[in-house]
């Protein structure tokens, strides 16, 4: 009788695999037990809508998790997501808008270009905005199956089954350690910012001249170089937003987050500091730019460079470090 | 008045859902197959719905309280199952909680009817 093979399927459609047939195959013999002799297809639908909702069965017959991310991360993941997500698409947008400027039009250029660029720009703020999504949900999800571990300041998330003892109470905050949302979101800002910027316009760092009311462009960057350092871009991209959220849900400093955290400006500051060494990497034609600009010699400016880069590297060491000791501190700050 | 009866029909739905376990095993001491265990249910006026009955009696399979058995020498091969030497344990131990449990309740109910 195909409703009753129709029914079985809807129970057992989700099942896992080495249920699936003895399930099946139980509830048939069941279904056929509570027929009576020679059923008519009306004695079926009455059995089976007697059975109920097959839906609702199989939910009780289902032994797996069946939610991705669960009730005590789902409003911190909705915030988190339009949060990370309207950074992203923003910045993105505006970036694009900004390179619309310094893209010299050629000549026979008409409205249709516009039209491509608009095209463009949308193509680009869909697939940004996807991509922060996607890794934004990936990273809750995470963090719901308990990939990270447990974290403190995570109430609902604790296993149930375990047995809950006093010593389990979360500690009240230290407010000296409090991470303020704000700080998180402007760092958040300004590692899209520059990661897009890299990304999508990396010919936008540089130096503009404007000759004869014509916007001359000097870009730092050597684009085919920058490809080489791109995944490394876009991975230390993906932690920091990883660590946003890891900041954003927990609130307050502790030592694993504090590991993470140096970690992470580590990274960054050895990924600038192999960047600004790496001559390929840097544009000659930025150097005959900074040379007009501030009329000095093709010879000067080079050396002005090297005072540049020490300059530079010697900032990154510094804010790392500042930046380290700062989270240190708090971090073990005791309560007052 | 339709919210009142829709809520005592879910808290009695809540009410009789913790005794159901207790129940199915109460039956098992002897092998049965899903319909017959709701058959010998409705006889003793505790209808069981099964939907409910069959994932039932695999999750109580699962934990080990129960074990099944496939007959096939019937001509329609029928899932058997019975108590465990675990299940026959956790059986009694739930039922002196459950008869502990509906006097003390009785002995609750008898005081603020006085």
């Amino acid at each position: 009788m195909e409703l009753i093979e129709r029914y079985i399927y809807a129970v057992t459609e989700q099942l896992p695999k080495d249920q699936k047939e003895d399930v099946g195959k139980e509830l048939r013999a069941n279904i056929e037990d509570m027929l009576p002799e020679d059923y008519t297809e009306e004695d079926v639908k009455r059995v089976l809508e007697q059975l109920g909702n097959p839906w609702q069965i199989a939910e009780e017959y289902q032994p797996r998790q069946r939610y991705l991310i669960g009730p005590a991360l789902y409003s911190k993941y909705f915030t988190v997501l339009k949060l990370v997500v309207g950074i992203v698409v923003a910045v993105v947008a505006t970036i694009s808008i900004i390179g619309w400027f310094f893209t010299p039009l050629e000549a026979g250029d008409d409205l249709n270009n516009y039209v491509d660029l608009t095209v463009e720009l949308f193509g680009a703020v869909v697939q940004v905005g996807l991509q922060a999504a996607l890794w934004v949900t990936v990273i809750f999800a995470s963090i719901e199956r308990g990939l990270f571990g447990k974290t403190e300041n995570m109430q609902g998330l604790s296993d149930a089954k375990d047995a809950w003892s006093v010593r389990d109470l979360p500690a009240i905050p230290v407010q000296a350690r409090r991470i303020p949302r704000s700080g998180s979101v402007i760092s958040i800002i300004v590692t899209m910012l520059f990661t897009s910027v890299l990304y999508f316009q990396p010919q936008l760092v540089g130096i503009f001249i404007s000759r004869d009311g014509d916007p001359n462009l000097y870009s730092l960057l050597e684009t085919e170089r920058l490809q080489l350092y791109m995944p490394f871009i876009l991975i230390l991209a993906f932690v920091q937003i990883a660590l946003f959220v890891w900041k954003y849900i927990v609130q307050y400093w502790n030592y694993s987050l504090l590991t993470a955290h140096i970690a992470v400006s580590v990274l960054l500051g050895i990924l600038l500091i192999v960047m600004i060494y790496d001559t390929a990497l840097i544009n000659n034609s930025f150097f005959n730019g900074a040379a007009q600009l501030f009329d000095i010699s093709y010879q000067t400016m080079l050396w002005q460079w090297d005072q540049v880069v020490h300059v530079f590297v010697l900032a990154v060491i510094v804010i790392t470090v500042w930046d380290a000791l700062d989270a240190f501190f708090k971090t073990r700050k005791k309560a007052a | 008045m339709d919210s009142t009866e829709e809520l005592i029909h879910t808290l009695t739905v809540e009410l009789k859902r913790g005794t159901l376990v207790l129940l199915v095993l109460s039956q098992l001491h002897q092998p049965e197959y899903g319909y017959s265990l709701i058959q010998k249910l409705e006889d003793k006026h505790a209808p069981i719905e099964a939907g409910t009955l069959y994932p039932l009696l695999r999750r109580l399979e699962k934990q080990q309280l129960l074990k099944s058995e496939w007959d096939t020498t019937d001509s329609r091969p029928r899932k058997f199952y019975v108590l465990s030497e675990q299940g026959k344990q956790v059986y009694n131990e739930l039922k002196t909680e459950w008869q502990t449990l509906s006097s003390q309740l009785a002995q609750i109910l008898l005081e603020e009817e006085q």
